[in-house]
């Protein structure tokens, strides 16, 4: 890990300490602060209260009964096991962005910190060609495997590798999405068998709106194609109106997939991490 | 097309922009490389060629076109109209003085100074060089001006530059004209030409004036200015100290015997070198060996040899072979040497007119011959074969037929008691005539010592030869004769040796002038043509603004 990345996931790290993930419906398990209802392998005593109409008769405890006759019922907090699988597109496109591997790493931190002050059971996946757990998912510090050199995008490779995701989950999806494949492939299957998805979409201004030059030669670091093209107006005004065919179309397949779609102006994020947008979209709160 | 990126400086520093910008464009090309996320959502090649092509020629963008105009349009502002106005600029005709006053101090080296100054502000005219001696001479005419040290090398004894102007005005009309010279002008120097001076005023001791006769020198040297002087003169070993006054000028005879004389003036810081020196031939030449024959009567006989003994041209040596045969026209054979026919008419044919005797046609033997009170007794009705020379009304008197290799045949219409023709001045001189004239025309050149403003001629008849090697001290040249009978060459200074297989001749050249040598007269002096210089260069100015704007014009889109 390079001090640039070490420093930005430090500061991601101190940033999160005072968050966590939201509290979702439906959850695998409920959020870590409620109180369990039901008994389960790992019961742990939290308080007494009244009894009330309805209660189970098997909860009273009975000898405080006896010694008090007060009818108080035992609640235990339930150990349950909410999950959280974030997957950081490690593919070598996202290198090419100024400032996208450490915002996707730093926003990877940020959310595995929330999900584990929420007592989520998190998962960090590198997605490389192979698709990989890191050991310490909830100490950013320690991760291992940052390089961001796939040659396949998750939009080629997810479809093998969502498989090994448990279900019931929070994802998320840490990515520029920019890929030729169709987006709904990637959404449904991502979005199959989770509670929540959110697809966090990581771009700079001059990807979006690049400036008019001279003549270069582009290059695509995964696939090594390359196009001389004279960057004048016409040609920007070309790739302007592909973009925005492009992100639309994730926008639309997003929707469709009940993905909840966060775009992030990488570059920023990279030179000041901040939690402005992941509160906005009611992601995380403070805790 | 004009060759102005070449010729002109500042038009090839401009012309250097462009594979400048071509280079930097496709340079940038080259080294510019992006990395992008997502090379799909770009358009395909738009800078490629048609498929199949073997080089890979890429379309430049609009803006390299934009700034390739702009300097081009830049380079014509600074560079056409140099040349549109150096073509429509007249001509400039420069005249040289050639004469040697301008090797003294650095006048020469401020002359071409001056001109290079004045060619640089057009420098594709057409230039004109002229040499102005004793005659102008056009040494180059090209649209460039030439390496003037190297051409331009004074030491004529005298320049002519009114002659000079006159030949460059004739030469090229309707142009401009520059003199180029070291004294004030002594004549009007008309509107269209500049006039530049660039002496100083020397104290100069020179050899003025050189001449020999067989062993006999005679020298003059002049002391020109204010201040006494002293020299070592040295002619050939033999040397003496010579003490001037002020402008002192004297005359020595020197003697020396041997073929060549070179002269030596030695002085101390001496502003000019040339007019220190002279060299000088032996001139002598033999006499004339004349034989006179037996049949002409003898009181004819006597007074042509009183003629022969008192005439160092003229000899009778029996043993040696004549170059001049005086004989009865009676005995008219043909023969190669020249000869003195006297017809002599018989005593009752014979008479004398009051007529006056008459030259007919000019030649050098009648030279000077007094025709006056002459009593010439001849037979009026006799026809005389050849170009009558003399005639009293229709009688020919003296008539002459030229021969092979120079010689002639001299016809005399004169009896026997002679008249008073052998007691008149007209004998004695119409004999000199003839013994200079066989002499100067025998094989060789027709003198020893030459003068810069004369030519050598060389004399080829009765020689056998094709080629004859000319020497000088700096060069060794082979003159092909052409069966030709006279050679005439350019005379310049020093000696020059002429070789064919039998003779061998030497010729001295020398640039002596008293006039030359006074440098007191040299002077700075400047008359410039400045109006039309000034017009032609505000015109310049105006086409290169024009330019320039049109230029800027091209690029403002560039930045909108």
């Amino acid at each position: 890990m390079t001090s640039t990345v070490s420093n930005i996931i430090a500061t991601a790290c101190t940033m999160a300490q005072n968050i966590k993930l939201a509290p979702i419906r439906n959850a695998a398990g409920f959020d870590g602060t409620k109180i369990g209802r039901k008994s389960g392998n790992a019961l742990e005593f939290v308080e007494y209260r009244d009894y009330q109409q309805g209660d189970d008769i098997r909860r009273l405890d009975w000898n405080i009964l006896a010694r008090t006759d007060k009818l108080l019922v035992k609640q235990y907090a339930q150990e349950i096991d909410p999950r959280c699988d974030i997957v950081i597109d490690q593919s070598a496109s996202i290198q090419a962005g100024e400032g996208k591997p450490d915002a996707a790493l730093a926003i990877a931190a940020i959310l595995a910190i929330a999900a584990d002050n929420a007592a989520f059971s998190t998962t960090i996946w590198h997605a490389h060609d192979n698709w990989t757990k890191d050991p310490f998912p909830t100490t950013p510090e320690n991760w291992t495997n940052l390089e961001f050199n796939a040659t396949l995008s998750p939009g080629q490779n997810a479809k093998f590798h969502l498989e090994k995701i448990q279900k019931r989950g929070i994802r998320f999806i840490i990515s520029d999405f920019l890929w030729p494949q169709n987006p709904i492939e990637l959404l449904q299957a991502f979005a199959n068998g989770a509670i929540k998805t959110v697809a966090i979409q990581l771009l700079n201004p001059d990807e979006i709106n690049p400036p008019p030059g001279g003549i270069a030669t582009l290059i695509d670091p995964e696939t090594n194609e390359r196009r001389l093209l004279n960057l004048d107006e016409k040609t920007i005004g070309s790739y302007k109106q592909a973009i925005k065919n492009h992100l639309e179309l994730w926008n639309n397949a997003a929707i469709m997939t009940g993905t909840q779609f966060i775009q992030v102006n990488a570059e920023a994020f990279s030179k000041a991490p901040n939690l402005e947008p992941f509160l906005k979209a009611a992601i995380i709160q403070y805790l | 097309m004009p060759t102005f990126f070449l010729d002109n400086p500042l038009g090839l520093v401009s012309a250097i922009a462009i594979p400048i910008l071509v280079a930097l464009y496709f340079w940038q090309r080259k080294a510019t490389s992006k990395i992008v996320p997502a090379i799909f959502l770009w358009p395909a090649e738009n800078c490629s060629s048609d498929a199949g092509a073997k080089w890979k020629i890429t379309r430049l963008p609009l803006d390299f076109y934009q700034f390739l105009l702009a300097i081009i349009l830049l380079i014509l502002a600074a560079a056409v109209p140099y040349v549109v106005t150096n073509q429509k600029f007249p001509p400039l005709n420069i005249i040289l003085d050639d004469s040697m006053s301008m090797q003294a101090g650095k006048t020469k080296e401020k002359a071409i100074d001056h001109i290079e100054s004045v060619a640089r502000k057009f420098p594709q005219r057409r230039f004109l060089v002229y040499l102005a001696g004793h005659k102008p001479t056009l040494i180059h005419d090209e649209s460039k001006l030439p390496n003037l040290a190297q051409i331009w090398l004074p030491g004529k004894s005298n320049a002519d530059l009114k002659a000079a102007l006159a030949f460059a005005k004739n030469n090229c009309p309707n142009a401009e004209y520059i003199i180029v010279t070291d004294h004030i002008p002594t004549f009007e120097i008309p509107e269209d030409t500049a006039y530049v001076a660039f002496g100083k005023s020397f104290n100069n001791l020179a050899i003025v004036n050189a001449k020999r006769n067989d062993d006999k020198i005679l020298l003059e040297l002049a002391n020109a200015g204010d201040k006494q002087a002293n020299a070592t003169l040295l002619v050939n070993k033999a040397q003496q100290q010579l003490d001037f006054k002020p402008d002192e000028q004297k005359s020595l005879v020197v003697k020396c015997d041997e073929p060549i004389a070179e002269i030596h003036l030695k002085v101390q810081d001496d502003p000019l070198e040339a007019d220190n020196y002279a060299i000088l031939v032996n001139d002598y030449k033999p006499p004339v060996n004349v034989k006179i024959h037996d049949g002409i009567p003898e009181k004819l006989k006597n007074a042509i040899r009183r003629t022969i003994q008192t005439n160092i041209n003229l000899t009778e040596k029996a043993d040696a072979q004549p170059e001049l045969i005086i004989e009865p026209a009676s005995e008219d054979t043909p023969h190669s040497t020249s000869r003195i026919l006297w017809y002599l008419p018989a005593d009752e044919s014979a008479a004398i007119s009051d007529a006056p005797i008459v030259p007919v046609t000019a030649h050098p033997i009648l030279d000077g011959v007094p025709l006056g009170n002459l009593i010439w007794p001849a037979n009026h009705n006799q026809q005389i074969p050849g170009t009558t020379l003399l005639a009293q009304a229709s009688t020919t008197l003296l008539a002459i037929q030229n021969k092979q290799n120079n010689a002639f045949d001299l016809t005399i219409n004169l009896h026997q008691s002679l008249g008073n023709v052998h007691r008149n001045p007209a004998w004695p001189t119409l004999f000199e005539n003839i013994a200079q004239y066989i002499k100067a025309n025998r094989p060789g050149p027709t003198q020893a010592n030459y003068t810069d403003n004369e030519s050598i001629q060389l004399n080829l008849h009765s020689i056998d030869t094709t080629k004859i090697t000319h020497a000088t001290q700096n060069s060794k040249t082979t003159i092909n004769t052409d069966n030709s009978k006279k050679i005439v060459l350019e005379a310049t200074n020093g000696l020059h040796q002429f070789t064919t297989e039998s003779h061998t001749w030497n010729v001295a050249v020398n640039t002596l002038d008293p006039e030359e040598s006074d440098l007191t007269n040299a002077a700075s002096f400047k008359k410039d043509i400045a109006t039309q210089i000034k017009f032609r260069q505000a015109t310049k100015s105006n086409f290169a603004w024009l330019l320039a704007l049109l230029a800027i014009l091209v690029l403002i889109p560039r930045f909108n």
